[in-house]
């Protein structure tokens, strides 16, 4: 297995899992932490053995943050459905966390929506984490990147 | 000098990238205008964001479809990706000390961690955090055009 596909396997299913859990995948609602941070991770795994660079390699961080989207997604969406095999119930755990800061459910997503829009849900699900996964990736990289001292 | 002071960001995958966040920040603005399919745009949005009413601005009486500081970060980032390659010298710094785009996050992280913040406060620091991370896509961009001219040296 390449390097990349490592990397984007770890970080985005580390992440994915987390985000599909009860009670922590409620991190993602701060920004998509959990989804940023599958990238942010996947590009630190890719980095760390590399050699300093005189310039971060973005296009690498992009890939790999690509990849740890559509593998979080994935994992994050399998347990989802796992937990809720198991009774757990997101949109009950929403109305409890609302109304612990004492403000009002909003409208529409305490429904349990219809199979057909569980299924797009599981779509637009993976689409949200490819898309912030990149950007984790991106900001992974920067952080990260090991820079080449310059030379006389 | 190092290569990225060299980096040209006006590569034309960044209107590709701009008409994504153009599509995006629609969707965040839609449901004051598009009334029958407002909760179809928070729902879309909602593994994304909670959406608060209380914590989002509201158009025409109507709360956008995610709340002050996820707007902050969605502007910042849309108007990075429009800016940024008109800025070259600042963008080539940056880029060749790409650490600093974590700088950038502390202010976002102080209000989140504080209890009193604002609306304003909320939606200036995301604005703040997301408006350099443009940068790195557009450089990303640029390593994929020109691939020789911005190849790293191996060891």
């Amino acid at each position: 297995m390449n390097d990349k596909l490592k990397a984007a396997l770890v970080g985005g299913v580390t992440f994915g899992i987390a985000s599909g859990l009860p009670y922590i995948g409620a991190v993602n609602m701060a920004c998509c932490a959990l989804y940023i941070g599958g990238g942010v991770l996947a590009a630190y795994l890719l980095i760390k053995d590399l050699p300093a660079q005189a310039q971060a390699p973005y296009r690498d961080g992009a890939v790999v943050g690509v990849l740890a989207g559509l593998f979080g997604g994935i994992a994050s969406v399998i347990t989802g459905l796992v937990a809720k095999a198991l009774g757990y119930d997101p949109a009950a755990e929403m109305a409890a966390t609302f109304q612990q800061f004492g403000m009002p459910m909003p409208e529409g997503i305490g429904v349990d929506p219809s199979t057909g829009m569980q299924l797009i849900g599981f779509v637009v699900n993976i689409v949200m984490y490819v898309i912030f996964a990149t950007v984790g990736g991106l900001v992974g990289v920067a952080i990260f990147h090991k820079k080449e001292a310059p030379s006389d | 000098m190092i290569e990225t002071e060299s980096t040209d960001l006006r590569s034309p995958w960044r209107w590709c990238l701009f008409l994504g966040c153009v599509c995006w920040l629609a969707l965040v603005f839609a449901p004051p205008f598009a009334a029958p399919y407002a909760e179809v745009v928070r729902w879309l949005l909602h593994t994304v964001c909670h959406q608060i009413p209380e914590r989002s601005f509201h158009l025409f009486g109507e709360p956008l479809a995610a709340c002050h500081r996820c707007t902050g970060l969605y502007l910042g980032f849309a108007l990075g990706v429009l800016v940024w390659p008109w800025l070259p010298r600042l963008a080539a710094r940056l880029a060749g000390n790409p650490r600093w785009v974590a700088v950038f996050l502390i202010p976002i992280a102080v209000d989140w961690a504080i209890v009193v913040n604002t609306p304003a406060s909320r939606f200036v620091t995301g604005l703040i955090a997301a408006f350099p991370v443009a940068l790195l896509p557009l450089v990303a961009f640029t390593q994929r055009l020109n691939p020789i001219h911005t190849r790293n040296k191996k060891e």
